[in-house]
């Protein structure tokens, strides 16, 4: 009888026993078998790095005017499951650091999870030490604050096309923005923080922070005076002819420097968002078009450089046939000069001209694409068809077909006035460099020098310049483009007491006859010139369409403008 | 009559060191855990001295009781079961501030509190253990009636509070009871049988509250769930500079699912060694629910690893193998009752406790005897361990080993 009771007393044990062993089995599974998997798990639960965005370097002109820079600025963070015992108090605090209202604030500390208490950063800089010294002194609690940069646009629009933009997480998306983004951006700050179960951060845990670098500074070759001047006479010309865009160049005829570049339509940099994409684009480097008439001097250049042009020869401008194509100009025109080819902008004469860069076919096929290879060698020496590298983003390398797939017959005559080509506003700009520099061209270049916070400096040198055509072909170039203003197509864009030198050209859209683009790339002074213009106008809508009557004026008021501030000294009489 | 301290000199002569010993190197290892979760906080030393008071308080308490003949427990049991159904009366019909979604608190001065469902238990042991211990061994199923009601009544009012644990617990113990106090086996199978059949009916009555059904469906569903939410966890975690992260941490909270899913992380990542007292990061980072009370053991298990939490459940089984080695020594059939009921005490809550935290069994919220930190908790288990040491240091020695008649089950 007694065995029975100490067997049930066994048999109980055993039971609790099993289930004890249950337990070990189950902690075994779970803590040797899956322990590698849960480390696994959890890794980032605890543990999570964090950045620090870096203060984003300026982009400056000369060391007075700011295009961007960064402001410091402070983005605060609530969670309502911190905040829930102290809304009163940092509804009152904010209300009385930031003068925003409490009810707002309430409404968002009221509506739970993890939030911005502010839609936008936080960058009044009393505001900003204010809010920080409430912080130290613990009076918001459950408040995050975090260090953050608002990207500001002091000079607003102007040249708003050629400094771009940058996003609120500090990736630059246009303009010198976004070329420069590598060197402006500065390296993030790196932390990694433990944050317990209600994302409170744990600073005393682990506490390795790496600071933000900041970014440099990129210095431009942009003068903002004539910048000023180029954004105006850009305004005027838009209001008058209501083009579907425009834009102004303005180059260092020596140097190859940009001194200038507006472009419209252009947008706000601090408001990008506000605009069209088409706004933020730069057209005098990202489009190109058929440049026509401007495109003239070039052929000609090549012409006399080869010596296949006398200057006193008579030229028949009347009419030209070739097979079933005949060219015409804008006017009827008679027996010219190769001068008077160029300052009353035959196509005739210069379709004759180009005809004798190279031999014709007829007479050997070899021979005529030895001849066309000359001539792409000569324009690609001048930039077309390649990307002049000036240091901004989305460049076109404009089109410029390889010589053996010239049209045999037309491709010559059509280069001879500008056609079959398509060059970009700045690589146009570029080439007249060659009539401004005895031959020699320069490439263009916009970043002048990058600082570095610590004060070294970066100087991006000028690309070489390199020889194009020689001495005496550039200047009696010049001596013609002269002549285009002070008697022919591009009068208005005559300055008085000042010599100037320029090409027009309305080129009449191939695929639509009734639009035109039309621009005027001119230099002054002619003989030592100090600023090189070039503007281009698409589809201008006004009464007038021709480039001496829509471009040339704009180019004028530039010039006219920009001498006189740089001083420079009048040069003729009349 | 021999005297009192005649008594006394008794009590220390046949007192079982081994079993208090046991208990007091479990609160120690409590009192460690403690501390570990509550370091860095303010409140760091005040829960733990809170509990070294308790433990203080709670050692002449359990000398009293070995002191006294364990069968004056017997007189004890009726006031002490009318005391607690008048406690849990009260807690139901004063309709209590709610603590932690329950009712089981009574708020006393100091700022201390009162867990009469902690208290419950043991009342329910001493009262079956009286009325069984001159009875015949149950065999019919009228015997069983009046176990089952004294046990029944108290478990189903603590359910209301709700303490569903606590509640819970009490069944084991009736049985364990009933089984050692000879009853028929094909009747308590029967009876459990049936009892299986009607906890089926009471899951689709009104009687259980809806996060009590939740628990129970969760944990049948369980872990693809958990994933799906640790997965959710993390990519909110990483998107937080995004702002306006749209989450409620407090109803994750809430959710059965998410204490057990992070008392499994916390266990998972010990491993064998663990990461050393203080150093576990879930229980540092407040990542653990209810880590000082009933999830202390996913604790152990972080900051212990396997060894550490291996060593706790052995020193457990330990002490209800020394308990049910007094039973087995005790010819009496009061004393030996009170053996088991506390030894199923224990080790059912800790069974429960620990299953809860490994993800074995559904979220009931049982506190692990010694280790957790709660006054009520802590006095109520060194009392149930002082009613075993009374049995153990006052054996009624007999010749014939037919006392009362009910030796010879």
């Amino acid at each position: 009888m007694m065995r029975e009771s100490r067997r049930r007393l066994l048999f109980f044990a055993a039971a609790l026993t099993l289930c004890f062993i249950a337990l070990e089995l189950r902690l075994f599974h779970l803590q040797v078998i899956q322990s590698p998997g849960v480390e696994e798990a959890v890794a980032g639960m605890h543990r999570q790095a964090e950045t620090e965005l870096a203060g984003r370097g300026r982009i400056m002109v000369g060391d007075e005017y700011v295009l961007a820079e960064s402001i410091s600025a402070v983005e605060i963070y609530a969670n309502s499951s911190w905040t829930e015992q102290h809304r009163e108090q940092i509804t009152r605090e904010l209300e009385e650091t930031l003068g925003v209202s409490g009810g707002e604030v309430r409404a968002l500390l009221e509506r739970g999870g993890y939030r911005k208490i502010l839609r936008q950063p936080l960058r009044d800089a009393l505001k900003v030490d204010a809010l920080w010294r409430k912080k130290r002194e613990k009076k918001l609690p459950g408040l995050e604050l975090e260090r953050t940069w608002v990207r500001s646009y002091p000079e607003g629009r102007l040249a708003a096309n050629v400094v771009g933009y940058a996003d609120g997480a500090g990736h630059g998306h246009a303009g010198v923005e976004l070329f420069c983004d590598d060197v402006l951006k500065g390296t993030a700050g790196r932390q990694v923080l433990e944050r317990d179960a209600a994302l409170r951060p744990m600073f005393d845990v682990d506490c390795r922070f790496e600071p933000p670098a900041p970014g440099c500074d990129v210095y431009l070759t942009l003068d903002m005076v004539l910048q000023y001047y180029a954004e105006e006479a850009l305004d005027q010309l838009m209001e008058e002819h209501r083009p579907e865009w425009a834009t102004a160049i303005v180059l260092d005829p020596r140097t190859g420097d940009v001194l200038a570049l507006a472009v419209r339509p252009t947008f706000d940099p601090a408001h990008y968002g506000n605009y069209d994409l088409s706004a933020h684009v730069n057209r005098a480097v990202s489009f190109h078009y058929t440049p026509g008439s401007t495109f003239k001097p070039f052929m000609m250049a090549a012409a006399i450089e080869r010596n296949l042009v006398q200057f006193s020869e008579i030229i028949d401008c009347t009419t030209f046939q070739l097979g079933r194509r005949s060219v015409r100009d804008s006017h009827q025109n008679g027996l010219l000069t190769p001068r008077e080819v160029m300052i009353k902008s035959s196509n005739i004469g210069m379709a004759k001209l180009a005809l004798r860069l190279a031999p014709d076919e007829a007479v050997s096929p070899e021979r005529q694409l030895d001849g066309f290879r000359g001539v792409h060698t000569t324009l690609t020496n001048l930039g077309f068809g390649c990307r002049t590298g000036v240091g901004l983003p989305a460049e076109t390398s404009g089109m410029l077909a390889s010589p053996a797939n010239w049209s045999r017959a037309y491709t010559l005559v059509s280069l001879g006035f500008g056609h079959e080509i398509a060059v970009s506003p700045l690589q146009l700009a570029s080439a007249y460099t060659v009539f401004t520099n005895d031959g020699m061209y320069r490439p263009p270049r916009i970043v002048a020098r990058i600082v570095a916070p610590d004060g070294t400096v970066q100087v991006q040198e000028r690309p070489a310049a390199r020889r194009v055509f020689s001495e005496a072909t550039a200047e009696a170039v010049r001596e013609m483009l002269i002549g285009v203003v002070d008697e022919g197509t591009g009068k208005s864009a005559a300055i008085q007491c000042r010599s100037v030198a320029g090409k027009t050209s309305t080129a009449q859209w191939e695929e639509d006859p009734s639009k035109y683009t039309s621009s005027f790339v001119g230099f002054a002074p002619a003989h030592e010139p100090r600023l090189l213009v070039a503007i281009v106008v698409d589809q201008p809508r006004g009464a007038l369409h021709s480039g001496g009557m829509v471009a040339a004026p704009a180019a004028r008021d530039i010039l006219e403008r920009g001498l006189a501030y740089l001083r420079v000294e009048l040069d003729r009489t009349y | 009559m021999t005297g009192v301290r005649e008594r006394a000199r008794h009590s220390f002569e046949e007192f079982d060191w081994h079993i208090l010993g046991v208990a007091l190197v479990l609160t120690a290892i409590g009192l460690t855990f403690v501390w570990s979760t509550t370091r860095g906080e303010d409140a760091e030393v005040g829960l733990v001295s809170r509990q070294l008071l308790y433990v203080g308080a709670v050692l002449p308490i359990v000398a009293a009781i070995a002191c006294l003949r364990y069968t004056m427990l017997a007189r004890l049991a009726v006031p002490a079961y009318a005391l607690t159904l008048g406690f849990l009366l009260f807690l139901i019909l004063a309709n209590v501030d709610k603590v932690r979604g329950t009712q089981s608190w009574i708020r006393l001065p100091f700022n201390f509190t009162l867990q009469p469902s902690e208290f419950s238990k043991l009342a329910v042991v001493l009262i079956v253990a009286t009325y069984l211990r001159f009875r015949p061994r149950p065999a019919r199923l009228l015997d069983l009636v009046g176990p089952f009601a004294l046990t029944l009544f108290p478990a189903i009012l603590v359910a209301q509070q709700p303490d569903l644990g606590s509640a819970v617990i009490m069944v084991p113990i009736l049985f364990a009871m009933l089984f050692c106090a000879g009853a028929s086996k094909r009747l308590l199978c029967s009876v459990a049988g049936c009892g299986v059949a009607l906890a089926v009916a009471l899951y689709f009555s009104p009687f259980l509250h809806d996060y009590q059904r939740v628990r129970i469906r969760s944990f049948l569903q369980s872990i693809p769930e958990q994933t799906a939410l640790a997965r959710e966890l993390r990519a909110q975690g990483k998107h937080r500079e995004a702002g306006d992260v749209e989450h409620d941490l407090r109803a994750m909270k809430q959710g059965p699912n998410f204490q057990v899913y992070h008392a499994m992380i916390s266990i998972g990542s010990g491993g064998l060694l663990g990461k050393g007292i203080g150093e576990g990061p879930h229980n540092r980072l407040d990542y653990l629910p209810e880590r000082r009370n009933d999830f202390i053991f996913a604790v152990v298990g972080e900051e212990w690893g396997f060894l550490g939490a291996s060593i706790v459940l052995g020193l457990h089984l330990l002490l209800v193998a020394l308990i049910l080695g007094v039973a087995r020594r005790t010819r009496d059939a009061f004393g030996r009752l009170i053996c088991v009921g506390v030894a199923t005490l224990f080790g059912f809550q800790v069974f429960l406790n620990a299953g809860v935290a490994t993800g074995l069994l559904p979220v009931t919220g049982v506190t692990l005897p010694f280790l957790s930190f709660g006054g009520s908790s802590l006095i109520s288990s060194f009392m149930a361990l002082a009613f075993v040491l009374s049995v153990g240091a006052h054996r009624i020695t007999v010749l014939d080993g037919e006392t009362f008649g009910r030796d010879g089950v």
